[in-house]
């Protein structure tokens, strides 16, 4: 791992530390290690976290790297090819899969955030902790990827 | 639907048959409705397109959607509230799911797009003019939410 890269993990999970979220935490991580400045982010990423809205959907981290790689390689026109930046996604959504068994927030953290009981054995087990892992690790998958396919 | 919004239900159709994708059409529209323009839009959102890269996940236009309500009342600063944007995006999941029964490609479009059979029947079956209700749907959905 390239010490920009490592440096840019321990951003992502130094951001889920502040009040930022998952999904907000991959993507300012990512776009701050690119150079990207932008009024946009985090804000883009706010509904994704804990699964969509809470609702235990595709886990905050994952999408935050997906939305990290479209800063990074994503399409600017309508009439740019995309194969071969479909391809770097799901090689990052199957790199998260092989590392975590999941990729939904409900099966990662085995919490239902929209519940009180949840959100209480979400903090009882600190699965908070558990997700800082997904953060730094889809951050570092994302970026790893995207110097790799260039 | 007011002026406003049917004006950017058409553009996110527009977009869309412009060769624009789904997660793309449905956040251009909703960042042209709210006067927006980025660097950032709309390459953020490619990799959400055809269920996140032809991976069968969730439907392009719902990420879409949901990158537009961030846009109109994401955190913009650490510290801000999420409730907001909480309210809008469940009620909008809720929304497209009461709609179109699922929020989820494969189950919408019948094609797991992974594979060249998936993509065969997408095109045989001219699954694309359903994903434009879906792109057009999403776009006014997100948007009544927000001004409500």
């Amino acid at each position: 791992m390239s010490e920009q890269i490592e440096q840019a993990v321990a951003r992502s999970k130094e951001l889920f530390a502040s009040p930022l979220c998952c999904s907000e935490s991959v993507l300012k991580a990512i776009a701050e290690a690119r150079g990207v400045d932008s009024a946009l982010i985090p804000r883009l990423a706010t509904g994704f976290c804990g699964g969509i809205g809470r609702t235990g959907g595709p886990c905050g981290a994952l999408t935050g790297a997906i939305m990290g790689l479209g800063l990074i390689a994503g399409r600017d026109t309508g009439e740019e090819p995309r194969g071969a930046f479909d391809a770097t996604v799901q090689e990052l959504i199957a790199g998260f899969e092989a590392a975590f068994g999941a990729i939904n927030c409900l099966d990662l953290t085995g919490c239902s955030l929209l519940t009180d009981e949840g959100r209480a054995a979400f903090h009882a087990q600190n699965q908070h902790d558990r997700c800082a892992d997904y953060v730094g690790e889809a951050t570092r998958l994302a970026l790893t990827l995207a110097q790799n396919n260039k | 639907m007011t002026d406003r919004i049917e004006q950017a239900w058409a553009r996110s159709q527009g977009f869309f048959a412009e060769g624009y994708y789904c997660a793309e059409s449905v956040l251009l529209a909703i960042a042209e409705y709210r006067g927006i323009t980025s660097a950032v839009l709309p390459q953020i959102a490619t990799g959400f397109c055809s269920g996140m890269a032809d991976t069968c996940g969730t439907c392009g236009a719902v990420s879409g959607a949901i990158m537009g309500l961030g846009l109109i009342n994401g955190v913009g600063a650490p510290g801000g509230s999420r409730a907001a944007n909480y309210t809008a995006v469940r009620a909008f999941l809720r929304a497209f799911a009461d709609q179109f029964g699922a929020t989820n490609c494969l189950t919408l479009t019948g094609c797991d797009l992974g594979t060249p059979e998936g993509q065969a029947d997408f095109r045989a079956r001219n699954v694309g003019a359903q994903c434009a209700e879906f792109v057009g749907t999403a776009t006014r959905l997100a948007l009544e939410l927000a001004e409500a």
